[in-house]
């Protein structure tokens, strides 16, 4: 029974894209990291050899944490896909052994968990082989080839932490069997991980610190600490003393997850549908009888009925957002990240500073943003298929509503929901201010900059994603796509060492905000940069309106229908000019950003006489 | 008000041909839309409601052209697919006042609009339940309360009664043959007794293609005298089969009673069987089988 479901879990990942587009992605990023000096994975290693088996162990460590995520998705696929497909039914009415079920799924799913790490592997190794053809960094740097740091990369870190999230997630998704606590619980996870990193680091006691990193890195790097270049360059760690008892440990946390996991499962309905199902009660049977006139109001056209229609989708998609479980506990899981650090920014090495508004800022920004993101991605897809996911398409496509109405109110109501998050923050920031005894709330600071300058931002990147989701055959394809392309827009640019606010998406100048000087001298380029990226913008939103899925066949859309959709926004007939427009000014803007990083530096010069 | 259906085809990517030069009127009243599954009757209402495109052909819904005007389509439109959800945590009155303010009800006429559809679906005193949690005949009266929203001029409703018990059944055609005779009520189904209870014209469709239109009353009339029945043994099946033109069989009582079609009385031991829909249902598709 184990065979049998083991090697289903195996058979059905083999044949999907997934595991192989992520080896693919990891294989070359670590391609570029050692190929390049751009592309740094888990910091510098200095004078170290390029492929040094210190180097590879440390990048298995580092991707089995960025793998988290990934292996959520496996795990939560493994979990529920009978669920899912409403195969269940099926299957558990066959006498299939629930040991098997349970941990067949879950030993396949591991199993190709830890095929996108691999890439680690492939990535150094097919660049370390390239690089002895084309010489694009001096050969000198790479030492001989070496398999030891690989296998105990595998070893201490990808399979250890593998088994150890993923028995986590896989109990959580099978007892669970939904996608949206499946993900909070990778997100807490993640969020728990770098709360007890911060707390452990005032733990006198190395070793019981150590121990208490479920990821193992604390006790890698005791390990290593005292390392020379040639230890780095010659040996990996092995798997011993304090690292053995620290893997040991989280293997067995993480193998009674799955025992727990194992005995509260159980082969029924979910208990939630049970409980529905009771509160209907049954109706006495009406027979055949003479039934009321009904009012005859035939449905009204113009603009008061289009208005009324686009206020209608945007409050509905606003509130349904709002009041969903998965915004309210994601918002909690984001303050949980982001407070805490508010009442420790004005600690900085070891001085007592004030809790100035800026400090708040930074802090929401470095440690809030992150679910705000995830949030926008999660949920500009969650509402573009809202109708599909309710089987209630059919049904909302059919009434005379104009596309562009269902466009902008779910956008409206996304762009909402992410302005709702900015003034949840800020709250939350004045409260701690005033918690340490700080008064001078520079509302209109924040304001500017986290509702006008940063929500822009935002605005920018949920129309990506708005597009992406429209074109995409399927939600979690998209939430993919989304991600990825965010990642990439973050880091591969520099790594063609293009730097330029022209090319990376939706990115401003940077700028510091003066007491002195306000924004000067960046608020020309600053409003350059948003203007560009905002007509940018609108020429994707005219795409991913002109995508929009409605009816059965978007993607095949004729041309005539496509055409029909223009009309509909008379805007669009401007678009052609206006792109011509844009590009014209391409010049003039690059001239610009050119003369304004010359004025950048002159500040800077200026700044530092001060 | 005239449905005019002229030619219409839609293959899909794959190759299935699912309407082959369809064409139909269709009046005012219930008009039935007979045929087995997958035979394509799902694929037209949907290019009627406006949700799929066909690949040639077209249809005029008066002077509107309904492969074109999608909008003016939608303003007379009432559609109840065959498979429908509901968002959750959503009540009947929220979810259909939502509705209704898409259907472009004007806000003052609301109110009342989407009262009187709840009571009139006998809701009223569950209208304060998520749809999710209801019944599958309280969920299909929903989604009839729904499509009656804006008094439409044409009516599509896709299998309406698949999976409800007789009780929920007789509702349902209650509240679909007080809608009024002034209207367009497409009704599409696999049972034949649907059609034979409610409508006044009808269609037999089959692999895409239109086998027989006009009313029930002429397609039993061809059949009179032509349908003979008897009571045969399960293993005679196949050497029947063979020797006449078998319609349909069924069992009675668990043995197999065969009805097949002649225009002589057969002998043999059949009788004259008095020729009901589902006769000419089958007759129809078998007629279309061979012809292919």
């Amino acid at each position: 029974m184990f065979t049998t479901f083991f090697s289903f879990e195996l058979k059905s990942w083999l044949r999907s894209p997934m595991p192989w587009i992520f080896l693919f992605i990891i294989g070359l990023l670590c391609f570029f990291g050692t190929i390049s000096d751009q592309v740094g994975i888990g910091g510098s290693y200095g004078n170290v050899w390029k492929n040094a088996p210190f180097v590879a162990q440390n990048w298995y460590g580092v991707f089995s944490i960025l793998c988290i995520l990934l292996t959520t998705a496996f795990m939560n696929t493994a979990g529920i896909r009978d669920y899912e497909n409403q195969t269940s039914q099926i299957i558990f009415s066959k006498p299939v052994d629930k040991a098997g079920y349970y941990f067949g799924h879950f030993g396949g799913a591991l199993l190709i968990a830890l095929i996108p790490m691999l890439g680690v592997t492939l990535g150094m190794w097919t660049g370390v082989a390239l690089n002895a053809v084309f010489e694009w960094i001096d050969t000198g740097r790479f030492g001989p080839f070496e398999t030891q740091g690989h296998l105990m990369g595998l070893l201490i870190f990808a399979i250890p932490n593998t088994f150890f999230v993923g028995s986590v997630l896989y109990a959580v998704a099978i007892n669970t069997r939904s996608t949206l606590y499946s993900f909070i619980a990778a997100t807490a996870l993640l969020v728990g991980y770098i709360v007890a990193g911060n707390l452990l680091r005032d733990i006198e006691n190395e070793q019981l610190a150590s121990l208490l990193d479920p990821l193992g890195f604390r006790a890698f790097s005791i390990v290593s600490k005292y390392w020379t270049v040639e230890d780095k360059n010659t040996q990996a760690v092995m798997l011993g003393g304090s690292l053995l008892v620290n893997r040991l440990l989280w293997s067995l946390v993480g193998l009674a997850a799955l025992i727990i996991g194992y005995r509260a499962f159980h082969f029924g309905e979910k208990s939630r549908s049970r409980r529905k199902q009771k509160a209907v009660e049954p109706e006495a049977p009406v027979g055949l009888r003479a039934l009321g006139v009904l009012p005859r109001v035939a449905p009204a056209k113009g603009w008061t009925t289009t208005l009324r229609q686009l206020w209608s989708q945007f409050k509905t998609e606003w509130l349904g957002v709002l009041r969903s479980t998965a915004f309210i506990l994601l918002t909690l899981l984001g303050l949980l990240n982001c407070v805490p650090g508010m009442f420790f920014a004005n600690e900085s090495y070891g001085t007592h500073e004030l809790p100035v508004t800026y400090t708040m800022i930074d802090e929401i920004r470095g440690s809030f943003y992150l679910f705000i993101i995830i949030i926008m991605v999660y949920f500009s897809g969650a509402v573009i298929w809202k109708e599909r996911n309710a089987h209630m398409n059919e049904i909302t496509d059919a009434l005379p509503t104009k596309n562009w109405t269902g466009w902008l109110g779910k956008y409206g109501a996304v762009l909402g929901i992410l302005a709702t998050l900015q003034v949840i923050a800020i709250v939350a920031a004045i409260a701690a201010q005033a918690a340490m005894g700080y008064h001078r709330y520079e509302v209109g600071v924040y304001l500017r900059e986290l509702l006008v300058a940063d929500l822009l931002g935002f605005a920018f990147l949920l129309v990506l994603s708005f597009l992406i989701q429209a074109l995409s055959p399927n939600m979690y394809l998209g939430f993919f796509l989304v991600i990825i392309l965010i990642i990439v827009n973050d880091f591969a640019w520099s790594a063609l060492d293009i730097e330029s606010n022209m090319v990376i998406f939706a990115n401003r100048p940077n700028y510091t905000l003066s007491d002195f000087y306000g924004y000067q001298p960046y608020a020309k380029g600053l409003s350059w940069f948003n203007a560009y990226w905002f007509l940018f913008c609108t020429l994707l939103a005219l795409a991913a309106f002109l995508f929009w899925p409605r009816g059965k066949e978007f993607l095949e859309k004729t041309a005539q229908t496509r055409q029909a959709g223009m009309g509909e926004l008379p805007e669009f007939r401007l678009a052609g000019p206006r792109c011509l427009a844009r590009y014209c000014r391409v010049d003039v803007l690059q001239y610009q950003s050119q003369k304004h990083l010359h004025h950048q530096s002159e500040a800077r010069k200026t700044a530092g006489r001060f | 008000m005239q449905l005019t259906i002229r030619n219409l085809s839609k293959t899909y990517p794959n190759g299935v041909k699912a309407l082959q030069d369809v064409s139909l009127d269709i009046p005012t009243g219930m008009y039935g839309l007979l045929g087995p599954n997958g035979a394509g009757k799902s694929t037209l209402m949907r290019i009627l409601a406006t949700l799929q495109d066909a690949d040639s052909g077209t249809a005029t819904l008066d002077d509107i052209n309904v492969l074109k005007d999608k909008d003016a389509v939608r303003r007379l439109l009432g559609y109840l697919p065959q498979e429908f959800g509901v968002y959750p945590r959503i009540s009947a009155l929220e979810m259909l006042r939502h509705l209704a303010v898409l259907k472009g009800i004007p806000g003052a006429q609301q109110k009342e609009v989407v009262n009187a559809l709840l009571e009139r679906v006998n809701l009223w005193d569950h209208r304060k339940k998520a749809v999710s949690s209801y019944s599958g005949g309280m969920r299909q009266r929903f989604g009839i309360a729904q499509a009656l929203l804006g008094d439409p001029k044409l009516i599509i409703v896709d299998e309406p009664t698949a999976g409800l018990d007789p009780g929920e059944r007789n509702r349902f055609y209650n509240l679909l043959s007080e809608i009024g005779e002034n209207v367009i009520v497409i009704l599409s189904t696999h049972i034949v007794e649907d059609v034979k209870e409610l409508c006044s014209n009808m269609a037999i469709i089959n692999s895409g293609q239109v086998l027989y239109a006009g009313t029930p009353d002429a397609a039993l009339t061809a059949l009179q005298g032509q349908v003979w029945e008897k009571a045969i043994a399960k293993a005679e099946i196949e050497d029947y089969q063979n020797r006449y033109q078998v319609i349909s069989s069924k069992l009675v009582a668990g043995k197999p009673i065969i009805h097949v079609l002649s225009e002589t009385n057969p002998g043999d031991g059949f009788q004259a069987a008095d020729a009901d829909l589902e006769d000419v249902f089958f007759a129809k598709i078998l007629a279309g089988q061979l012809t292919v």
